[in-house]
């Protein structure tokens, strides 16, 4: 089936093999996609060096949103983080219909199978019970504090009417 | 005109303390997408509330996507905006989310697309919508000038104008245009609110990181727009690298003294 330009440029935007035959022959690379035929001039139009950076832009807008989303296990990770956000970003990205927290999901499943125990586990907790359809969701969590120690809790997730969400955190005095 | 600030979660102890100069707030909708709607209504009775979308990719042919536009509904309830924004831009395609902010050609097939799904916006919210314009080291063009895009796709759609000033700036030097002479081609009346915040540099390229004091150059431009239009409000919108108060409240001073004629 053919697609449209709009489709065809974040084919291009996501993909580096694709950019690299379009840098080869812009023509080649429409043909590969099946580009349709009155996009052509948009699509010819397109400058290698500028897409490139273009796709740049958006592994570091899309690492920014992870760090929104899961601050402490990005802080956790430290230096590591980007290399682990790259080499994620290589091969996945969101399916289409899923938002940004989604994509957040997703690389922390990548984090803990690549850097184990990087991801922090209260903000794993809240990532699975988002992507869950799960109304209520309970777990014991442990944090590290300082001095070097741990303490002890319960993490309780919620969802009301019209998906709204609660968390409540209680720890333990110990 | 209000000076106001993109709210921030690494910002909102010190927004909830009602800092001087900060009039008003644009809370980003994704932000809240799945949960806080309580403390928006908190600080919609603080101050004038603007919701602004990131992610509805208006660019995108087709329908708009249900589930972020509930979403984004849901927010504007809670807020009560007076107006919302979101980009001229794509961020989904038909098979995938890119995450972000992506340029779309200046094309009367594409004005058709984005006018169509600002007027659904618009009704599906009961709100007036501003679009905004985009940075992107990629320049498309089509069968309209940008500028010429720009006007008629408000006429079309009956939006505003949210007018990056740093976007702008940034645009022009990467793509080697003058930023007045684009100024001056978009209809005043249309431009109702700035976004403004530093640019940063990256080799011979210019970004948006929003983690920037903002330049000189940039209020120059600002003021030149405040001049030719009858802009409502200006935002500043720091995203990362967030200084200390002192700082914070400079950057707030600056807009005012622009405000008020300096």
């Amino acid at each position: 089936m053919e697609i449209d330009f709009i489709t065809a440029f974040g084919r291009l935007l996501r993909d580096g093999s694709l950019r690299d035959v379009y840098a080869a022959s812009p023509q080649a690379a429409a043909g590969q996609i099946r580009l349709r035929r009155p996009d052509l001039a948009l699509w010819l139009q397109l400058v290698p060096e500028d897409v490139e950076f273009q796709a740049t832009v958006l592994l570091r807008k899309r690492l920014e949103l992870v760090k929104y989303f899961v601050p402490e296990t990005s802080r956790r990770a430290g230096e590591r983080l980007s290399a682990a956000f790259r080499g994620y970003a290589r091969t996945h990205w969101p399916p289409d219909g899923c938002d940004q927290f989604f994509d957040t999901y997703l690389f922390c499943q990548h984090l803990d199978q690549h850097l184990p125990g990087t991801v922090v586990r209260t903000e794993w907790n809240r990532l699975a019970f988002v992507a869950s359809e799960r109304r209520v969701a309970v777990h014991w969590v442990r944090l590290p504090v300082a001095p070097p120690g741990w303490r002890f809790g319960i993490q309780f997730f919620v969802r009301g009417p019209g998906r709204q969400r609660q968390e409540f955190l209680f720890y333990f005095r110990l | 005109m209000k000076i106001g600030i993109g709210y921030r979660r690494d910002l909102s102890g010190w927004i909830e303390g009602m800092p001087s100069g900060v009039e008003c707030l644009e809370i980003t909708a994704e932000h809240f997408f799945h949960n806080g709607e309580a403390r928006l209504v908190a600080l919609a009775q603080k101050y004038p509330l603007f919701v602004h979308g990131l992610g509805l990719s208006l660019g995108t042919p087709g329908r708009l996507e249900k589930r972020p536009l509930d979403q984004f509904a849901r927010v504007v309830q809670a807020a009560d905006p007076a107006w919302i924004s979101e980009h001229v831009a794509f961020t989904r395609t038909a098979e995938a989310d890119l995450g972000h902010l992506n340029p779309v050609p200046p094309t009367r097939e594409m004005l058709q697309v984005i006018a169509g799904h600002a007027r659904e916006l618009s009704e599906r919210c009961g709100k007036p919508v501003l679009l905004e314009n985009i940075t992107s080291h990629v320049r498309l063009t089509g069968d309209l000038s940008e500028t010429d895009f720009f006007n008629e796709l408000c006429d079309r759609s009956d939006c505003g104008l949210l007018l990056d000033v740093t976007n702008l700036f940034i645009n022009s030097r990467n793509h080697c245009f003058d930023a007045l002479k684009w100024l001056h081609a978009i209809e005043p009346h249309r431009i109702v609110q700035l976004h403004i915040v530093g640019y940063s540099r990256s080799g011979d390229r210019y970004t948006d990181s929003h983690g920037e004091p903002i330049q000189e150059e940039l209020i120059e431009l600002a003021r030149e727009v405040v001049r030719h239009a009858p802009v409502q409000a200006i935002v500043l919108e720091r995203d990362e690298a967030f200084p200390d108060v002192a700082d914070l409240e400079t950057e707030v001073a600056k807009l005012n003294y622009l405000r008020d004629g300096n």
